[in-house]
């Protein structure tokens, strides 16, 4: 493992058992913010942990070395930085050194390059979490920071209470849970997509992969769905006091799979099949309107 | 949140089309105990509130505005049940906010 920090001299690095620990933290009381650099070689497929129990910002891209570079940048001494590496694991976590830190003395941000291949759990509160070209499942936490994602691939497990998410030309299998957040998915090949957000919006715009499942929830948000003229599902839209706002009325048939819908009578539904019916879509609101067009 | 859950799990499914006087009364009553236990937590506190503990009172905000929504909608038909999964799981999601805000000490004003 090669260490490189640019402030040497407040580094501390004690190593405990098979697995290296480093602590980055200072014995000076200087505000100015602090950059360390460090390298950790792995084989196969390594796992990325990163807890940030202050406020920052967590950017992951890809390279084809077998080597992960975390950079990390804290804004004061009253916040510590600790990583471990266990074999093909990584462990980044921030903590509290002084119960006196201010919220602005607690940001700490990342900037890691991992292996195409690498699994990543990360969680922040309020900064953003960008991930652009890894495959591998991740679970990304966040209170309010937004989470981008672009050209990933794997199971996707994204969970905010306030933060929203894009979702850029992703692959595999995507959920999302929210309050108010909103979820916006992108040019996807996902062949199994469950979001969930109360008051946020919801906008799909792609395909539908043949045998894809599909279901979208907002409770007072909008949820739009842009299919194509080649998309192929079954169509189950369904809200207890919004409106369906239906706009591609001549691409939508009636069942053909001899299934017989019917929206309760308290409620408003439309089903309905585009092309043969291979996905399976369900759309459904509260008091949120559904709406369904195929794009140009 | 584990007796919330629990709670909620155990409500039979059909009885949005029985008559029942208030199926959600004991989880209504265990979150907002909750939810007392946590603004107490707030006056004993004495730090100052992040974005993040303005975050979380926010949602709070807007969970109890969905869920008092939906449990008019419920209260005036009692058979609708998309209306009654909705208002299930905003339970559950306030019994998790709760929780998360808890952790954290109490951000509740």
């Amino acid at each position: 493992m090669k260490l490189s920090t640019v402030l040497r001299r407040r580094t501390i690095l004690p190593a405990i058992g098979a697995a290296g620990v480093l602590l980055w933290s200072g014995t000076l009381a200087d505000a100015a913010p602090q950059r360390v650099e460090k390298h950790f070689t792995v084989k196969g497929r390594p796992v990325v942990v990163i807890r940030n129990i202050g406020n920052g910002r967590i950017e992951v891209k890809s390279w084809k070395n077998s080597e992960i570079v975390v950079t990390g940048t804290k804004a004061s001494e009253k916040i510590a930085v600790e990583t471990e590496q266990a074999g093909d694991r990584i462990d980044v976590s921030s903590s509290v050194v002084d119960s006196t830190a201010s919220a602005k003395e607690m940001e700490a941000n990342f900037q890691l390059t991992v292996p195409e291949e690498t699994e990543l759990q990360l969680r922040t509160q309020t900064g953003l979490i960008y991930v652009e070209q890894v495959t591998g499942d991740m679970t990304l936490d966040s209170v309010a920071g937004d989470v981008h994602l672009k050209e990933v691939s794997g199971y996707i497990i994204v969970t905010t209470t306030g933060g929203s998410l894009v979702c850029t030309q992703c692959a595999g299998k995507l959920e999302f849970s929210s309050i108010s957040g909103s979820a916006q998915v992108l040019q996807p090949t996902l062949n199994n997509v469950k979001l969930r957000t109360m008051t946020g919006n919801i906008l799909f715009d792609g395909d539908f992969v043949h045998t894809g499942l599909y279901s979208m929830r907002s409770g007072k948000g909008l949820v739009e769905v842009r299919f194509s003229g080649n998309d192929s599902f079954d169509l189950n839209a369904q809200t207890a006091t919004g409106t369906v706002d239906n706009q591609a009325a001549e691409y939508l048939k009636p069942d053909s799979h001899g299934v017989k819908h019917m929206a309760s009578k308290f409620s408003k539904g439309l089903f309905g099949t585009v092309g043969m019916g291979f996905a399976k879509v369900e759309l459904s609101s509260y008091s949120g309107t559904i709406r369904i067009l195929k794009r140009d | 949140m584990i007796l919330v859950a629990f709670m909620l799990g155990s409500k039979p499914r059909e009885q949005g089309l029985q008559v029942q006087e208030d199926p959600y009364r004991s989880t209504v009553t265990a979150l907002n105990q909750q939810e007392h236990d946590l603004a107490n937590m707030q006056l004993a506190s004495t730090g100052e509130t992040s974005a993040v503990d303005d975050s979380l009172r926010q949602n709070l905000q807007q969970v109890n505005e969905f869920i008092a929504d939906c449990e008019r909608r419920v209260r005036e038909v009692p058979s609708d049940e998309l209306a009654r999964e909705y208002l299930t799981s905003a339970y559950q999601q306030k019994a998790q906010l709760l929780s998360a805000m808890m952790d954290r000490g109490g951000s509740l004003n």
